[in-house]
């Protein structure tokens, strides 16, 4: 693992080398799955998930020079992919959008899935950003310590946070739980 | 217990979504090109900057500049630093901030909606003096001026004007976006 000194925001990171930053990048690639599914979470257009995720992977390209410890990587780009679908969110304001989600033919499932999933996606993207952001993380398999880690807030902060999170899911999708 | 007490359910649910990794090269093709036009962006504006001071230094060092040089030469004084401010300072800024957590992320960003408006405000600002400046040139140049200084002054208030109008198209939508993000940061409950 490289671990690269602390840095204080004012004070230029140090860079890391071609080959490094190659590597790296071919890692954030990698994820691409995981980061268009985050997309989603954010926006139904898909030319808008599209525009959205190239501003990401710009982003993600030009802030490799800040990353500290190149172990986190992942947790960084989530970081950065969340901030920019949050600030994406409010410098639209935007209509809510009844464009269905694109997805590759083969991938069709069956369709009380497709329904179901077209519901989760509507339902995730009325959630309020701050538990939006931890119910997203959630359902790509983060534990708690990893999702404080990548929003940077306190673990107990993101309990309370995927709690709130599932039972505004439950009432707006209509399901009656066990609370 | 409910399917939504159940995260692994939903966890199936979500990760079920296919997204396919051919077009994870298109984009990444596209953000090539992007960060090629941001070079080339920053070539034409050194190119103009450059450009600039060999049409101005050589007649002003001759003693052989015409009324067009004079004109032109507050002009371009404002434009050159304008231009250099633009290039050196006004990235994209949400980049150094991005890797931030949440919370930080939303603080910073207010202060750079902020400092990001009242420069788009100079932005205006700037136009508009050039273009006052342009019309009292040319004021000038009709009351107490021969004809070729006449000339050079309506072909300055002509750019001006058309500086001034790109300018205001060019920051209207900016301001707005950036005006909606505040807005958006302000309320503060993030509902979308």
């Amino acid at each position: 693992m490289k671990q690269r000194a602390h840095t204080d925001r004012a004070v230029d990171p140090l860079p890391i080398d071609g080959d490094e930053r190659d590597r790296l990048w071919a890692a954030v690639i990698d994820d691409y799955a995981l980061l268009r599914r985050t997309v989603c979470g954010y926006e139904a257009d898909p030319a808008l998930q599209e525009d959205l995720l190239q501003e990401i992977l710009l982003a993600v390209w030009k802030s490799l020079d800040r990353l500290e410890d190149t172990s986190r990587l992942r947790a960084y780009v989530l970081r950065i992919a969340h901030n920019l679908g949050a600030s994406h969110i409010r410098s639209e304001r935007r209509r809510v959008s009844t464009v269905p989600l694109t997805r590759e033919p083969a991938a069709a499932s069956s369709d009380r899935t497709s329904a179901e999933l077209e519901s989760l996606l509507a339902a995730i993207r009325s959630l309020p950003l701050p538990l939006r952001q931890v119910l997203l993380l959630q359902l790509e398999g983060f534990n708690y310590d990893e999702i404080a880690q990548t929003l940077g807030i306190s673990g107990s902060n993101v309990g309370v946070r995927a709690h709130r999170a599932r039972q505004q899911l439950a009432e707006i999708l209509g399901v009656e739980g066990d609370r | 217990m409910s399917e939504f007490d159940d995260i692994g359910h939903l966890k199936t649910l979500w990760q079920s979504q296919q997204m396919g990794q051919n077009h994870a090269e298109t984009l990444q093709r596209k953000v090539q090109r992007s960060r090629q036009r941001l070079v080339a962006l920053r070539l034409v504006e050194v190119a103009l900057t450059v450009l600039a001071v060999l049409v101005f230094i050589p007649p002003l060092i001759a003693g052989s500049a015409t009324p067009a040089h004079w004109l032109l030469l507050p002009y371009f004084a404002a434009f050159l630093p304008w231009v250099w401010w633009r290039t050196l300072r006004d990235v994209d800024e949400r980049v150094i901030i991005c890797g931030e957590s949440s919370d930080d992320y939303k603080r910073l960003r207010l202060q750079q909606i902020d400092v990001a408006l009242t420069r788009q405000g100079l932005y205006r600002r700037v136009a508009l003096a050039l273009l006052a400046y342009a019309c009292v040139a040319a004021a000038t140049a009709l009351v107490f001026l021969d004809a070729e200084w006449r000339r050079a002054s309506l072909a300055l208030i002509l750019w001006a004007a058309v500086w001034w109008l790109g300018t205001r198209i060019l920051t209207g939508s900016r301001r707005r976006q950036l005006q909606a993000e505040r807005d958006g940061l302000m309320r503060g409950n993030d509902i979308d």
